[in-house]
C-alpha cells in the first residue's frame, strides 16, 4: 500500500498527502462502499488510492469503461441504500452528464458524491471547462474545498448531506489541489456499512417528470440551510473594511496570499466560499453590507462573480465587483497570484489614493522581461515517447508504409492518449484530435466527403473501449472504407497504466474482451493484430491495409514500456551502434527519435545510452547503414 | 523572504534524477518539525530526461503550493540547465542556489542544432538575476565518493544545511530519509547526506568563503 497512513484509525495524526489522497481519505472516513470512475488527469490518484485501500477495509472500488458507465454503476448503489462515489476529471462529467441529469430527479436511498477534478489552464486536457456550472445547470448542491483538511472533511460530510437531501452532491476540485502535497490531519473513521437493499415496489424513474422537477426544486431550496450547518464558508473581517476579497474554493489561497503579500489584513475583509451551489447568500451579504469594492478570485470562469453582482444589486448598495468578467483578472487560464496582487493593489489605490503600495511587493515587469531574456539562452528539451514505446514503432512503420505505397495526401486523425504525441516531431503526423473516441466517427464522415483521399484514424485501446466502439459500429454498419489503427499497449497508459477490458492481467473471474473480437462482430471485413515492435512486419501489414477499399482495423499491440512487468529491468539485450558504420546521417534521430539515442564521443555520430535503452529492438531497421546491433546482457 | 520560519524552495532537474524523492524527504522533515508544507509538482509528460521541478513551501502559514515569480529563496539544482530555467522565473533577489555543475546536455545541443549553454554562462546569468549565495558542486563526483552515483540527489540535499535560510535540522532530515528510503538504499543515502553537508560546510568555511 503506497500510503498505509491513509488506512489508519488515528484521528489527529498529521501526514503528508496529495489533495487527491485527502479526498480518498474523506470517503474512507465516511464508510463509502462502492467507488468507481475512469482514469483522467488530475483525478486519477483518488481512485488509485481507494482501489489499493478497498481490500483492507472491505469496500469495493474498480475502474469502469467510461464515466457514463461509472455513473450508472453508482446509480445502482444509490438505489440500494449504500454510500457510493464516482470520480472523474472535468470532461468526464460531460460523458456522465446524461445520467446525472436523470438521476437528480429521483429520491436516492444511499449517499452519492460526484467528484469532478477540473483542470484550469488545461494543463493535461484539451480544454479548461468550469464544472461548477454543471451544478447550477442540474440544480444540484455542490461544494469545493480550499485545502487538504477541507478536502477530507468535505468529502466525508458530503455523504450525509446527500442522504439528508436524497440528492447526489457534486464535490469540485482542481489540479492545484488534487496534485498538491501538503500536511493532512486525519479524521475519525466512521464506518457505516448498510446492507444493500433494493425496494422493487418503488419506481426509480423521473418519468413523468413534472412532479419530480417540482420536488427537485423544493429539495434544492432546502439544501442551502442544510449546507450552512456545516460552515464550509468563512468570513474574516471586522465589519469596517471598505474592501473585500472573495476566494472560491481553492482560489481562496491566492486571495489570502495576495492580502498578506500587500500587508492589508486591516483593510481587506476576506471571504472563503466553499459552498458552490446554492449560493450562500447570507454570508456573502455579511461582506457586501460594509464594503465598497469586492474582488472575486476563482477558477476558471466568473461563476461566483456574476452571482455576487446579482446579490449586490438586490441589497442596492453601490459596490464595485471585480474579477474575470470585469477585466480585473484574466479571462482564461488558472489564477496566478501576481495577477491577484496587481488587481488588489489597483483597488486599494482607488479607495485609498493617498496610500503608497510598496513597490517591492508588486509584480515587476522588468523582472519578467529579464526572465524572458534569460530563457532565450536555455536549450529546449524534446518531449516524446519513452524508450521502448510501441507508439514510436507504430508511427515509424506507418510513415514508411505511406511512403512505400505512395499515398500522397492522406487524412490522418488522432485521439486522446500518449499517442497524441504523434502531433510532435519526429513524426508530426496527426491532423485532428477532439474528444475521446472522436477519431473513428469523424473519420467516417471524412472518408465519405473525400472519397479520393485515404482516411486513417488512430485510436488507443482504452480510448476505443471508452468511446470508440459506437463509431466503429457505425463504420461497420455503413461499410465506410476507413483504416482504423488501434494503438494497443494493453493498459490505459497516459494516466499511469490502469487496467481496462483488454488488459492481459486478469483479476479473479474477469474476462479479457479483445478488440479484434469486437471489430469482427461489428462486420469489419479486415481485422489484423500485429506486434508493434516487429517493425518490418508491421510496415508490410500497413502497406496492405492502406491499399484496401473496405473498412479495416489493424491492431498494433505491445504492452506499455512502463508497465511494471515490462520495465527495462526485464530486458535481455541492449542496443549498440557500430561507429565504423555510422556516418552521422542522423536519420535515426530525425525519423525515429528514441531518447536512448545520444551523442557519441566521436563528434557528429550517435550512440545508444545503455541505461536508457529498453532492449525493445524496434530500432533495428532504422539505420540506413545498418549500424545498429544488439548484445546480450550479462545476467 | 525566507527565514528560519519559512522557505520557498524549488528543486530543479530532469526526469529520473530523484527530484520528487528529494521534495518528499524535505517535506516529511518539515512536517516532523511542526511546519505546514505545500509541494507542487508538474505531473505531465515528465518522463526520463524531460524537465521536472518541484515547488516546496515550508512555513507556519502557507497558502497555495505555487511559488510566486521572483519569490524563491533557495533553488536546489540537480541539473544546471534546468536550474537556470527555473531561476529565470522564480529566483528572488538575493536568493540562494546550490547547483550541480554536471549538465544533462540535450541531443539537439550536442549535435550543434541549438546553442550550447556552458556552466560559466549559467553562473553569469545567475549573477545577473541577483543570486546571493551560490554553491557549485560536482555532485556526481562527490556522491560517487560517498554512496554511489545514484544518491546524487541526497548528496545535494546535504549541501542545503550550509545555507542559513534552510530552516530544517539535520536530525529531522535524516529521520525523514529513514522513513522514505527503501531499505537497500538507506545506508548509501545516509552516507550521501552526511558527505553533502560536510562538503558544503567545508567549502563555505574555507579561505574563499
Amino acid at each position: 500500500m503506497k500510503k498505509e497512513v491513509l488506512l489508519k484509525d488515528a484521528p489527529g495524526t498529521r501526514v503528508l498527502a496529495l489533495g487527491n489522497e485527502a479526498i480518498a481519505r474523506g470517503a474512507i472516513e465516511a464508510g463509502v462502499q462502492l467507488v468507481t470512475g475512469y482514469p483522467g488527469t488530475p483525478s486519477t490518484e483518488i481512485m488509485e488510492t481507494l482501489i489499493e485501500a478497498a481490500p483492507h477495509l472491505g469496500f469495493t472500488a474498480y475502474w469502469s469503461v467510461n464515466e457514463k458507465v461509472a455513473f450508472d454503476v453508482v446509480t445502482g448503489a444509490s438505489f440500494s441504500g449504500v454510500r457510493s462515489m464516482v470520480v472523474m476529471k472535468h470532461v468526464g462529467l460531460n460523458v456522465a452528464a446524461d445520467s446525472l441529469q436523470q438521476l437528480k430527479l429521483i429520491d436516492i436511498a444511499g449517499g452519492l458524491v460526484v467528484v469532478s477534478v477540473d483542470d484550469p489552464s488545461g494543463v493535461s486536457s484539451n480544454n479548461e471547462q468550469d464544472n461548477r456550472w454543471y451544478a447550477k445547470f442540474a440544480g444540484l448542491p455542490a461544494i469545493e474545498p480550499t485545502d487538504l483538511n477541507d478536502a477530507r472533511e468535505m468529502t466525508k460530510r458530503a455523504f450525509e448531506i446527500s442522504e439528508e437531501l436524497q440528492m447526489p452532491i457534486i464535490l469540485r476540485s482542481v489540479t492545484r489541489l488534487g496534485h498538491m502535497t501538503g500536511d493532512l490531519e486525519l479524521g475519525t473513521l466512521e464506518p457505516k456499512r448498510e446492507e444493500p437493499y433494493f425496494d422493487s415496489s418503488r419506481e426509480w424513474t423521473p418519468f413523468p417528470c413534472l412532479e419530480p422537477e417540482r420536488r427537485l426544486k423544493e429539495k434544492f431550496h432546502r439544501s442551502g440551510e442544510v449546507l450552512e450547518r456545516y460552515q464550509f464558508d468563512r468570513y474574516e473581517g471586522t465589519g469596517g473594511e471598505k474592501i473585500g476579497i472573495v476566494g472560491a474554493g481553492f482560489a481562496f489561497n491566492y486571495a489570502l496570499e495576495a492580502v498578506d503579500t500587500l500587508g492589508l489584513r486591516d483593510k481587506v475583509a476576506r471571504l472563503k466560499i466553499s459552498t458552490v451551489n446554492p449560493l450562500p447568500s447570507k454570508i456573502i451579504h455579511r461582506l457586501l453590507s460594509h464594503v465598497n469594492h469586492v474582488l472575486v478570485v476563482e477558477d476558471v470562469t466568473p461563476f461566483l462573480e456574476e452571482a455576487i453582482k446579482a446579490e449586490a444589486q438586490e441589497i442596492q448598495r453601490p459596490i464595485c465587483i471585480y474579477g474575470r468578467k470585469s477585466g480585473a483578472l484574466p479571462e482564461v487560464g488558472e489564477t496566478i497570484l501576481d495577477d491577484v496582487v496587481g488587481a488588489l493593489a489597483d483597488i486599494v489605490q482607488r479607495e485609498y489614493p493617498e496610500m503608497a503600495v510598496p513597490k517591492e511587493v508588486l509584480p515587476s515587469t522588468e523582472r519578467a522581461e529579464q526572465a524572458e531574456a534569460v530563457k532565450k539562452l536555455i536549450p529546449r528539451r524534446q518531449i516524446g515517447f519513452c524508450a521502448g514505446c510501441s507508439h514510436r514503432a507504430t508511427y515509424y512503420a506507418f510513415i514508411k508504409a505511406l511512403q512505400n505505397v505512395g499515398i500522397e495526401d492522406p487524412i490522418i486523425l488522432g485521439d486522446i492518449g500518449c499517442y497524441a504525441l504523434g502531433f510532435y516531431p519526429p513524426f508530426s503526423i496527426l491532423q485532428t484530435m477532439t474528444s475521446m473516441g472522436a477519431s473513428v466517427g469523424t473519420a467516417s464522415a471524412l472518408a465519405q466527403l473525400h472519397p479520393d483521399r485515404k482516411v486513417i484514424a488512430f485510436i488507443g485501446d482504452s480510448t476505443f473501449y471508452h468511446a470508440g466502439m459506437p463509431g466503429l459500429l457505425q463504420i461497420g454498419h455503413q461499410q465506410t472504407p476507413v483504416l482504423v489503427i488501434v494503438m494497443d499497449n494493453s493498459v490505459t497508459g497516459s494516466t499511469g497504466q490502469q487496467p481496462h477490458p483488454g488488459t492481459w492481467q486478469l483479476a479473479d473471474g474477469q474476462m479479457v474482451v479483445p478488440i479484434e473480437d469486437i471489430a469482427q462482430s461489428y462486420k469489419i471485413p479486415y481485422v489484423k493484430v500485429v506486434r508493434s515492435l516487429q517493425v518490418k512486419r508491421l510496415i508490410k501489414e500497413l502497406e496492405e491495409a492502406l491499399t484496401l477499399d473496405v473498412p479495416a482495423v489493424v491492431i498494433s499491440r505491445q504492452a506499455c514500456a512502463l508497465e511494471p512487468g515490462e520495465r527495462w529491468r526485464k530486458r535481455t539485450i541492449v542496443g549498440k551502434i557500430d561507429l565504423t558504420k555510422c556516418d552521422g546521417c542522423l536519420v535515426c534521430v530525425e525519423e525515429f527519435g528514441c531518447p536512448a539515442f545520444i551523442a557519441a564521443e566521436e563528434e557528429g555520430k550517435i550512440a545508444i545510452d545503455p541505461v536508457l535503452c529498453n532492449g525493445c529492438a524496434s530500432c533495428r531497421v532504422v539505420c540506413p547503414q545498418g549500424a545498429i546491433y544488439f548484445e546480450r546482457l550479462e545476467q | 523572504m525566507g527565514s528560519q520560519d519559512s522557505l520557498n524552495l524549488i528543486i530543479a532537474g530532469v526526469g529520473g534524477q530523484g527530484s520528487l524523492f528529494a521534495s518528499q524527504v524535505i517535506a516529511q522533515a518539515a512536517i516532523q518539525e511542526g511546519f505546514s508544507v505545500r509541494i507542487a509538482e508538474t505531473y505531465g509528460v515528465t518522463q526520463r530526461g524531460g524537465p521536472v521541478y518541484s515547488q516546496v513551501r515550508i512555513g507556519h502559514h502557507v497558502y497555495g503550493p505555487l511559488i510566486p515569480r521572483g519569490r524563491c529563496d533557495l533553488i536546489l539544482g540537480l541539473e544546471p540547465i534546468e536550474t537556470l530555467r527555473r531561476a529565470a522565473d522564480y529566483l528572488a533577489p538575493g536568493g540562494s542556489v546550490a547547483i550541480n555543475i554536471r549538465a544533462n546536455v540535450p541531443l539537439e545541443t550536442r549535435l550543434g542544432r541549438q546553442p550550447d549553454l556552458s556552466f560559466e554562462t549559467i553562473r553569469e546569468e545567475l549573477g545577473r538575476l541577483e543570486v546571493g549565495e551560490l554553491l557549485a558542486v560536482d555532485a556526481r563526483a562527490m556522491a560517487e565518493r560517498a554512496g554511489g552515483a545514484g544518491s546524487m540527489n541526497v548528496f545535494m540535499i546535504g549541501t542545503l544545511f550550509s545555507f542559513d535560510i534552510f530552516p530544517l535540522s539535520y536530525d529531522s532530515v535524516e529521520k525523514a530519509l529513514r522513513t522514505v528510503t527503501r531499505p537497500r538504499f538507506l545506508e548509501g543515502n545516509l552516507l550521501s547526506l552526511a558527505k553533502g553537508r560536510e562538503y558544503a560546510v567545508s567549502i563555505k568555511a574555507g579561505p574563499d568563503g
